[in-house]
């Protein structure tokens, strides 16, 4: 049966994040949607630094959601130090885009990256690109 | 023919060798002569009418990166650059029909070209002189590369390199960070549309629509300025055989979708060399123009070709639609004028804007032919 996966989602921008929170809201997905505002906090996530050392409160995601223009360290920074990582847990990424600007796709498809959604993140969007990435078993709707 | 006598002269032609017999210096003080002309940090050429290099002293081999002997007989067009090479000729010929002096009798700042094809800025002093009863020229080149004026000039045209960089930071900023509010905008006024659905009367609804239409607008104007700056930035790269019917028909496709227009056009269309891109942006604006300024039943367009001279290629794009009052037709194309409003028809004002910035960057020429009430004719003229 489907295990019920955690989704990190890597937003600055509070609108985006409101919007996907309604998305979620709205479909009554049940999978956790954790938000991390900008790409050292995502970092801290995953790697269980700071105030996410507890590992058991802060469950491996098997999905980031990842917006590219973050402060501090940015969404291809984020990318980086994944993709050099590759101890890690499997861990599959979709990258968040504003415009269809083609340098932002190459640049995260050379750390991997071959998924795409344009911001803000709804439900068509989100279940498509999940699908394309064979998680779509992950996706958990309340009855 | 002596060397190092008047720093080497060279016999133009064989019928002239009486003419050009040895120039033999008559004294001392002539060798004296030689030696300095021969030895001076300035080059010094001399031509004859035709432009054939007479002579050259050493300065003139260190400054080009020609031996002498390759110099001696030439046609001193090979020491410049375009687009000088090709009107030399004419400005000597000028001179010796009409007896107007433009360039002799003083110096100016011209560029040179040495053998390695490297252009660089010189200040050219010509004068005349007759020898043996015909026009010759004495030209005396400077190197000025490292001079102050030339200095500021190249500092000028990198501080302009790094205002084009801010300004390519501006339109990524204006790209992302100015779309993202307005998207947030619109879908707000989409969540609240779709969650209050029972709750919002025809009042409140027209509201919101409006909120979405402004933050819509906002948008195509964004884009449409992030169009026109970007012609001219980006290098254009020029595809020869590109076929101009297939490059109509995708850009026909969408734009007649859903409306009811019919469509004349001519049956065979040309190959030309060009930029596609900026192409297809013309002639989208453009169509486009000539289905939403027009109020005809039905909407006609006619797309049609002819041949310019040997190598041009004229587009005709001839609408029946309202037609444009030939008082405002030079001011329609520049950036956001408009003659009508947003409500009678939408648009920001830069379509039209973006077409001449775009025909400009192709080479071509436009010209448009209306008035009120009698449809418009754009004529586009291309290189082949």
């Amino acid at each position: 049966m489907s295990k019920k996966i955690t989704v990190l989602y890597a937003e600055d921008n509070e609108h985006d994040v409101l919007a996907t929170e309604r998305a979620w809201h709205k479909n009554k997905i049940e999978n956790d949607l954790i938000i991390v505002r900008d790409g050292e906090e995502c970092i801290d996530y995953l790697y269980h630094r700071g105030k996410y050392s507890d590992a058991d409160l802060h469950p491996w995601p098997a999905l980031l959601l990842l917006d590219l223009n973050m402060p501090k360290l940015d969404g291809l920074g984020v990318l980086k130090i994944l993709f050099e990582d590759k101890v890690r847990d499997p861990l599959s990424i979709v990258v968040l885009t504003t415009s269809d600007l083609d340098e932002d796709k190459i640049a995260s498809y050379n750390y991997g990256v071959k998924n795409y959604i344009r911001k803000p993140v709804g439900f068509g969007n989100f279940s498509e690109a999940i699908k394309t990435i064979n998680l779509y078993w992950a996706l958990v709707e309340a009855e | 023919m002596r060397f190092g006598t008047v720093f080497a002269m060279h016999s133009t032609m064989e019928e002239t060798q009486k003419e050009s017999a040895p120039i033999e210096a008559e004294s001392e003080a002539g060798l004296f002569l030689d030696a300095i002309l021969e030895n001076i940090i300035d080059s010094i050429v001399t031509i004859d009418g035709n432009g054939i290099i007479l002579s050259v002293n050493k300065h003139t081999e260190t400054l080009f990166g020609y031996p002498r002997a390759e110099l001696l007989g030439s046609n001193i067009k090979m020491l410049m650059p375009s687009p000088y090479r090709s009107e030399h000729d004419k400005y000597i010929n000028n001179y010796l029909e009409t007896g107007v002096k433009k360039i002799i009798g003083k110096g100016r700042e011209v560029y040179g070209r040495n053998k390695n094809g490297k252009t660089f800025p010189i200040n050219l002093a010509i004068s005349e002189f007759v020898w043996r009863d015909k026009h010759s020229f004495i030209g005396i080149i400077r190197d000025i590369t490292d001079s102050v004026e030339v200095k500021r000039k190249i500092q000028q045209v990198e501080e302009l390199g790094l205002l084009n960089e801010e300004l390519e930071q501006f339109n990524y900023i204006v790209s992302h960070d100015l779309r993202a509010p307005l998207r947030a905008m619109h879908n707000y006024a989409d969540f609240l549309t779709e969650d209050m659905e029972e709750k919002l009367d025809s009042t409140d609804r027209k509201y919101l629509a409006g909120l979405k239409k402004a933050v819509t607008e906002c948008n195509t104007l964004i884009e449409d300025l992030l169009t026109l700056s970007k012609i001219g930035r980006d290098k254009i790269v020029i595809i020869d055989d590109v076929d101009l019917g297939e490059i109509l028909d995708d850009v026909l496709r969408p734009l007649i979708e859903s409306t009811d227009i019919s469509i004349l056009k001519d049956s065979t269309w040309p190959r030309i060399s060009t930029h596609p891109g900026l192409l297809k942006q013309i002639l989208t604006n453009l169509i486009s123009n000539a289905i939403k300024f027009n109020e005809s039943n039905p909407k006609q367009i006619r797309l049609s070709h002819r041949e310019v001279g040997d190598s041009a290629i004229e587009l005709i794009i001839e609408d029946n639609g309202i037609g444009i009052d030939e008082k405002y037709i030079s001011t329609i194309l520049k950036p956001f004028k408009r003659l009508h409003t947003s409500e009678e028809y939408e648009g920001t004002g830069i379509g039209l804007a973006i077409v001449q910035k775009a025909v400009k960057y192709l080479a071509g020429e436009m010209r448009i032919q209306s008035a009120i009430g009698e449809g418009t004719t754009v004529c586009i003229q291309l290189p082949g």
